[in-house]
């Protein structure tokens, strides 16, 4: 009580003496100037996210409702372009259809192939940081370099994709022409970046509690009974990360159509990315690109919130509920 | 009654959106002109800085550049060179930041002058006494007029021609290309017998890959086109169109006449024909006249000869437009550095840098002629400017680029051999005519 009315005698001497109103003495309050350093902090951030991020999302928004090839103003075009999307525009559906094969064959095998490097590397080996460097390298690659890199590894006549066949009396093939096994293709190259869930594999394996496997031993488990018992199950928030993270990231594949195939042959690589881009930035058509840009969102909100519905199912959370 | 003593996220956010908002609108706003005033008060006190956007680089301007700055040294001229360029110009007209002065391609000069981001030029070029209209080659002078409107002066052109490597035409025992009769026929049965695809030499380059605008030429040669001669219909369903784009995919597809597009894929597309030839394994290659450069030094005598013809004889040539912007603050500075830019001297010191001819004849007339590269041996040099006179300039259509891409996957399934152009090209017609007609 005491220290209330010292600080209200303080205040009315403030306002006496300075002839400012009570509440200028918020100013110069502890916990205002702390909230100010604090907030001054951030603001850069917040400024650039308004300006960068939150204002383009808000504007790509409302240019979806338009027509807009930038060289002449806007006009209203209602929902004409969601419409379109989904019934004139043969493209559309192709990417989607091809988006979706890919997400659906290379996440998978993504995700097992990262596992099964993790556990390798996750053993006592001789240059075993040689061997994670490696297998990590291409991912620090820039998507364009690597996908320049597999257009020549994949090329017919001097790559050495089709002369390494070749020496094991094999035939080649025509990688990125022939729609049949172009996007094969490129979900062999994606698989040069399993590095990224293949560290985050690895960095949870040292996580697990060893008490398990001892306890597992001494019951007489195999390694295979404890693989599947222990070590799976209590990889799952880093499988569940690795996947929803590994799925984003391949709805939004880009750099490799454009650079490797430009979406053929024959649209056989059309992504949905890489159609959005061409209406962008090719076509002009900024509003039906926007409109195409929040479907693409939607579809990956869509799939994002369907896994996490999902994961209450097999995700385990050490001292969680299951 | 409450006290707040601290700052509430509501209120942060709201001065931090505030500020953010200011910041963007002061952002967006036009840049202020520079006080013209200021240079009729002290005209060598203040230089006026005017931009010139091109989409190659500055080296190819270097000399007008500086004897323009020397000339008018009140006039700043800042050469950007724009990257990407089909998508950034769009972009900045969109943000109303166009350079003064925009060197754009065929389609685009058209497309932005429709959509009034580039000036009508002919109020100036009307009171430019020493301008000279009719030493412009007539096609690249009538070109870029749009109601009436001129969106542009033409500097330099670069016509398709056939190169042929001579020394493999020896071999083969093959005689060379008649520079006055050269027909596709002609054409297929010198390359078939120059062809060795086992060596991997072949008589012809290959047909780019994504450079869709390189058949145009084809249809031409045969009376047909892409487009109507107001870019308003397409032509590609017609029996000209159809025939020349079959013929020249039964070519491809054969197998002994050129290599395939995936068997250059990797090395730089149509720019790995040029390589191929360069290597000295293609006999004959139609492509612009830019390559020649690249020739010198291959250690084989060439030769030029027309493109080959069917039922006529036609090119592609290949330019840009000077144009001014409507957003310009410095509009008469621009037409001065613009008329200086495209005078003969001006055009001359581009396209002798670039191995183009110019689209004045008067450019066309100094010597080294600006096409020419010192060789050894004899070359038909004067078949690269005749080209100006029956060649055409590339379409300009609205909406190329999707026009483009309707037409390209069209394309590439008769170049694969997945189609007949007969099965599709009347399917796709009249797609690409609700595109270029939505204008």
């Amino acid at each position: 009580m005491a220290r209330r009315y010292a600080g209200a005698s303080l205040r009315h001497i403030s306002v006496t003496t300075t002839g400012l109103t009570p509440r200028s003495s918020i100013w110069r309050s502890r916990r205002f100037h702390d909230a100010i350093v604090a907030y001054a902090f951030i603001l850069p951030w917040v400024i650039g996210f308004i300006l960068f991020v939150g204002g383009p999302i808000i504007a790509s928004f409302v240019l979806s409702f338009f027509r807009w090839k930038m060289i002449a103003p806007p006009r209203f075009y209602g929902l004409t372009h969601y419409i379109s999307m989904f019934t004139t525009d043969e493209l559309f559906r192709i990417s989607i259809w091809v988006t979706f094969k890919f997400v659906l064959i290379s996440v998978p095998i993504g995700q097992v192939l990262a596992l099964g490097l993790a556990l390798l590397l996750n053993q006592r080996i001789r240059l075993l940081g040689f061997w994670r460097s490696a297998f990590y390298l291409p991912a620090v690659v820039s998507g364009v370099a690597g996908s320049v890199i597999w257009v020549w590894m994949y090329h017919a006549e001097l790559g050495i994709v089709n002369n390494g066949l070749e020496m094991m009396g094999l035939e080649g093939r025509n990688w990125l022409f022939d729609r049949e096994v172009v996007l094969g293709s490129l979900i062999v190259k994606s698989l040069w970046n399993v590095g990224i869930p293949m560290v985050i594999y690895l960095a949870a394996l040292q996580g697990l509690p060893q008490q398990l496997y001892e306890a597992a031993d001494i019951d007489g488990a195999g390694e295979v009974s404890k693989f599947f018992s222990i070590t799976l199950p209590m990889l799952s928030p880093a499988i569940f990360f690795n996947v929803v993270m590994g799925i984003i990231a391949s709805v939004q594949t880009f750099a490799e159509p454009y650079v490797m195939t430009g979406g053929g042959p024959d649209n056989a690589t059309l992504f949905l990315g890489l159609h959005l881009y061409k209406n962008a930035f090719s076509f002009l058509k900024m509003g039906y690109a926007s409109a195409m840009a929040w479907i693409m969102f939607l579809l990956i909100f869509g799939l994002t919130v369907f896994q996490f519905r999902l994961a209450g199912r097999w995700v385990y959370y050490e001292g969680g509920e299951r | 009654m409450t006290q707040r003593e601290t700052l509430s996220r509501r209120t942060f956010l709201k001065v931090g959106g505030t500020i953010a908002g200011a910041a963007a609108l002061a952002a967006c706003a036009p840049v202020a002109p520079a006080d013209e005033g200021a240079m009729g008060e002290a005209p060598m006190a203040e230089r006026t800085t005017i931009r010139y956007g091109r989409h190659d680089p500055a080296a190819g301007v270097a000399t007008t550049l500086e004897s323009f700055h020397e000339e008018y040294p009140d006039i700043e001229v800042s050469v950007e060179q724009i990257g990407e360029f089909h998508a950034k110009i769009p972009a900045l007209a969109a943000a109303g930041t166009l350079p003064d002065v925009v060197r754009s391609w065929e389609a685009m000069a058209l497309d932005m002058g429709r959509n009034n981001q580039f000036i009508d030029v002919q109020p100036y070029v009307d009171g430019q006494p020493d301008f000279e209209p009719d030493d412009f080659y007539e096609n690249w002078w009538n070109y870029p007029i749009v109601e009436g409107k001129r969106f542009g002066v033409p500097d330099a052109a670069a016509p398709h021609v056939t190169f042929y490597n001579a020394d493999l035409f020896d071999a083969a025992g093959v005689e060379y290309p008649d520079k006055d009769s050269f027909t596709w026929t002609d054409f297929e049965e010198k390359a078939r017998a120059i062809s060795d695809p086992d060596n991997k030499i072949w008589g012809s380059e290959t047909i780019p890959v994504g450079w869709h605008m390189f058949s145009v030429k084809q249809a031409w040669q045969n009376g047909g086109s892409f487009y109507s001669e107001d870019f308003l219909e397409s032509r590609l369903d017609k029996e000209e169109t159809i025939q020349a784009i079959q013929f020249w995919a039964d070519m491809l597809l054969d197998g002994n006449v050129m290599p395939s597009p995936s068997q250059i894929i990797g090395i730089g597309g149509s720019g790995a024909a040029a390589e191929l030839l360069s290597a000295g394994n293609i006999g004959m290659q139609r492509m612009g006249s830019w390559i020649t450069g690249s020739l010198v030094d291959a250690g084989f005598r060439f030769n030029v000869v027309a493109e080959p013809s069917q039922t006529q004889r036609d090119t592609i040539t290949h330019g840009a437009f000077n144009n001014i912007a409507t957003t310009s603050e410095y509009k008469d500075i621009a037409w001065t550095w613009l008329n200086y830019n495209t005078s003969t001297q001006g055009i001359y010191n581009y396209a002798s840098e670039a191995n183009f001819p110019g689209t004045r004849r008067s450019s066309n007339a100094i010597e080294p002629f600006p096409w020419v590269a010192e060789v050894d041996f004899a070359v038909d040099w004067d078949v690269i400017p005749d080209a100006l006179d029956y060649g055409h300039i590339l379409p300009g259509p609205a909406n190329e680029g999707e026009a483009l891409n309707l037409i390209g996957n069209a394309l590439e399934k008769v170049y694969a051999g997945d189609a007949k152009a007969a099965e599709i090209f009347p399917d796709v017609s009249p797609k690409v005519t609700a595109v270029i007609s939505d204008i």
